[in-house]
């Protein structure tokens, strides 16, 4: 559905994209996510139409998406930084959507504002809070029936009770609609909840672009145990058949997360003869975390 | 699928529009009061009113028309275009299912319906009221229509073109200085191509200084750069034989190409560099150099004026030529630099922009040296009297007592004409810049015109008042024109205005 081939964009000298590849499958959920300044909102200021690439291919099922007021037509975009025009209540802002989305549909919107409570149709937009104003742009967003939704940090902002809300209301659309979500956040504990794959980038690359499944999968975090006395000393060095992200000691227990399949750690580690030996699923932020160690953007024991 | 089927997406015309209501509701109110007084002075025309204050008053308020005109296109500009210069709002309208075009279009419909608004209400209730009172005619009211729309108009592609290239609001101000710059070089040496040579005042500098001055005083600015259009309904046709629709074609013409290059530039236009001062690298070039050639010269010669002129006491500033071009060249530089920082938005920018201000300032050594020696014989042309068809002689120089204004058809007349104005090239150090009193010493004008086979030669010159020169011409023109009169005319000031009845002189 969504596909971004050998992307290159500068900015002045700096390379923001950096020959970047990304593909999203129709009806899937896809997480963006990286550190701070890796090109993200770029990459989706790509996929919106809002910059023209200085190389590469940006396409939405099949289609430059540049300047091609067709496939923009079928995307819902919701950007951190949201805009509505001033003095603007949410039916203005339903009126002008309306007159510019083909798909526009109203009886979704009443029902949206009627499920989302906490919005009052008769006040201006500008002046709701920052969650108010993230409802109203799901409410809009959701109405003009796109195939494609694509959210810089959506739920930013709301209150726990409205993130599960508005996130369930969009895996409605993902399951009934087959609608093709992109979503960039650094709420990955969320992500992990909603996504079928992920793409971590760092530095205007694509580091990894996997399955959630398949990036566990290719991760393991490992518990071992030891008898008091009989404790091993394991380091990088001991164990460099197998590529160790991190060891940590803590009384007579390491914890280990190293990057290859259960079943490898678990034949090489055996030589320890470990009191127990146990694996512990890894979520998406220590996945997150110790990949992007690897990229010299570890976290770093900071002492004033 | 509106958005999809049409180039214009009418929901966001009317919405803009919706939005936009203090402005038109303003320009409406304004135009009511300009135009109730434009027609009142019609009135008074058709009834042979004699000048009094009162008609003075109105007539001023008449001319509002083009300080409207000005104000509300680029206000419209700004409120249809100025979404280029907020990066929120910008990415909002890209993110919409638009074409760039479209959107473009979109804007700049919305904006030309707004400056409608108001433009169609006054005709109207012009119309109804004109048809009361049965002084004037529906054709005339539409040309005023027709006018008053062109010049908002072309004010607001201004502003569209401007906004286009500008990443931010404040920088409008000083790309309309580069912009109008570069109309005035432009102006400049077309006048010269076609040999319509206003430039009689002292050295082609005064008339840049003039220039200069001008785009500095908006008020001023718009009344000599706006294609100038007044509504002529009752008036003296004879003032502006060409008519006021060639002035039309000609505005339209400009709003064309304005709108055509903001059209294509927007086309290419990198949403990411809304907040850079300038969007495009070649406009950054033109910047600079517009920007430092008018601080050079427009600054550089009021400083000039200031303290060299003060200081040496005298009565125009030429005669120093070298201290001249000292003061522009460091005033060149400064503007230069200036202009630097305004595009890279820092202050560090001497070392790197050195070479290119080194190249801006020989640049400009060479073309004042030029302008002194006058290379492009622009001061001190004298055309062959053979050459001519007519002539005539106005300024401060009667013979009669009366206003000045002689004609002549005949060979000995435009001969005498030559040969004053040979006078004059022979005595040009005599010549003051402007007709300000400078420093004591007050000056009179004398305009000399001469149509040609081909052009023609318009000069006017200030001459200090018991100067050398001011003794010859008055000594030539009293020995040499011969007047004769055929009756009464009716005279008008530039605006086709009525100012009195004189005998119309001829001389050979």
């Amino acid at each position: 559905m969504i596909s971004v081939d050998k992307l290159t964009k500068t900015f002045e000298g700096f390379t923001a994209l950096d020959q970047l590849d990304l593909h999203v499958d129709k009806g899937s959920v896809y997480g963006l996510v990286g550190p701070n300044g890796a090109g993200k909102s770029t990459i989706i200021r790509h996929l919106t139409g809002i910059y023209r690439q200085d190389s590469g291919k940006v396409t939405i099922d099949g289609q430059e998406v540049y300047d091609n007021a067709y496939i923009k037509s079928r995307i819902a975009y919701i950007p951190d930084d949201l805009f509505f025009f001033l003095n603007s209540d949410i039916k203005d802002m339903m009126k002008y959507y309306k007159g510019i989305y083909p798909n526009f549909n109203v009886d979704r919107y009443n029902k949206l504002l009627s499920v989302l409570t906490s919005i009052d149709p008769k006040k201006t937009i500008r002046k709701m809070s920052k969650g108010m104003q993230k409802q109203a742009a799901f409410i809009l967003a959701m109405s003009t029936m796109a195939d494609v939704f694509i959210l810089d940090e959506p739920v930013d902002g709301l209150d726990p009770v409205m993130r599960r809300q508005i996130w369930s209301l969009l895996m409605q659309d993902v399951t009934e609609r087959q609608v093709t979500v992109l979503v960039s956040s650094h709420n990955l504990r969320e992500l992990e909840d909603i996504c079928d794959t992920v793409g971590i980038m760092n530095k205007g690359k694509m580091l990894i672009e996997k399955s959630l499944f398949s990036l566990q999968e290719g991760i393991s975090k490992i518990q071992l145990a030891f008898r008091e006395g009989s404790m091993p000393n394991i380091t990088e060095n001991s164990i460099d058949d197998i590529q160790a992200l991190s060891i940590t000691k803590s009384g007579s227990v390491y914890t280990l997360i190293a990057k290859c399949s259960d079943s490898e750690v678990r034949e090489k580690l055996s030589k320890y003869e470990p009191l127990i030996m146990d694996f512990i699923p890894l979520n998406l932020e220590e996945i997150f975390i110790h990949e992007l160690g690897g990229e010299h953007y570890g976290i770093k024991e900071i002492i004033l | 699928m509106g958005s999809k089927k049409l180039f214009f997406n009418f929901n966001m015309i009317l919405r803009d529009i919706k939005m936009h209501w203090p402005i038109w509701v303003m320009a409406l109110a304004g135009y009511t009061l300009s135009c109730t007084a434009v027609v009142a002075v019609g009135t008074f025309r058709s009834l042979d009113y004699d000048y009094d204050i009162v008609i003075e008053v109105v007539e001023i308020l008449a001319d509002t028309n083009h300080f409207f005109a000005a104000v509300l296109g680029i206000v419209i500009a700004v409120a249809s275009f100025g979404y280029l210069t907020k990066k929120r709002k910008h990415y909002f309208f890209e993110s919409l299912p638009f074409n760039r075009l479209s959107l473009f279009a979109t804007r700049y419909l919305f904006g030309v319906i707004v400056f409608m608004i108001p433009l169609i209400s006054i005709y109207v209730i012009e119309i109804i009221q004109t048809t009361m009172h049965g002084y004037f005619g529906i054709w005339e009211l539409t040309q005023w229509l027709i006018v008053a729309a062109t010049e908002c108009l072309f004010w607001f592609s201004v502003g569209v073109i401007v906004l286009v290239i500008c990443g931010r609001i404040g920088m409008a101000g000083f790309c309309y200085i580069a912009l109008a710059t570069v109309w005035m070089l432009f102006k400049t040496v077309i006048e010269v191509y076609s040999e319509i040579l206003y430039v009689g005042v002292k050295s082609g500098l005064g008339w840049f200084e003039t220039s200069t001055y001008n785009i500095l005083s908006p008020i001023e600015f718009f009344t000599d750069m706006s294609p100038k259009m007044s509504l002529d309904i009752s008036g003296p046709g004879d003032v502006y034989p060409e008519g006021t629709f060639i002035k039309v074609l000609m505005a339209l013409a400009v709003v064309m190409i304005l709108t055509a290059g903001a059209m294509l530039l927007y086309n290419r236009r990198k949403s990411e560099k809304t907040d850079d001062n300038l969007v495009f690298p070649a406009v950054k070039i033109i910047f600079s150099w517009a920007f430092a050639f008018f601080c050079a010269l427009g600054f550089g010669i009021m400083f000039i004026a200031l303290f060299i002129s003060a200081e040496s006491g005298q009565a125009h500033m030429t005669s120093n030529k070298i201290g001249i071009m000292v003061i522009i060249l460091i005033i060149g530089f400064v503007g230069y630099m200036a202009s630097c920082m305004i595009v890279e938005k820092k202050f560090r920018v001497f070392s790197q922009n050195m070479v290119k201000c080194g190249i801006f300032l020989a640049v400009l050594a060479v073309f004042m040296i030029g302008m002194f020696c006058d290379v492009f014989n622009i001061e001190k042309f004298v055309p062959d009297k053979n050459d001519c068809t007519y002539a005539n002689i106005s300024g401060e120089y009667s013979l009669t007592g009366e206003y000045t204004n002689y004609r002549s058809y005949s060979k000995a007349g435009i001969g005498k004409t030559v040969e004053l104005l040979q006078i004059v090239i022979d005595n040009f150090d005599d010549v003051c810049v402007d007709e300000d009193d400078y420093f004591g010493h007050s000056t009179k004008r004398l305009q000399i015109h001469l149509n040609m086979k081909e052009g023609y030669l318009n000069r006017t010159y200030y001459i200090p008042e018991y100067s050398t020169l001011d003794e010859k011409v008055t000594e030539f023109m009293s020995k040499n024109i011969h007047l004769y009169t055929d009756g009464y005319e009716r005279y008008y000031d530039y605006d086709g205005r009525y100012e009195y009845e004189g005998s119309s002189y001829y001389y050979d």
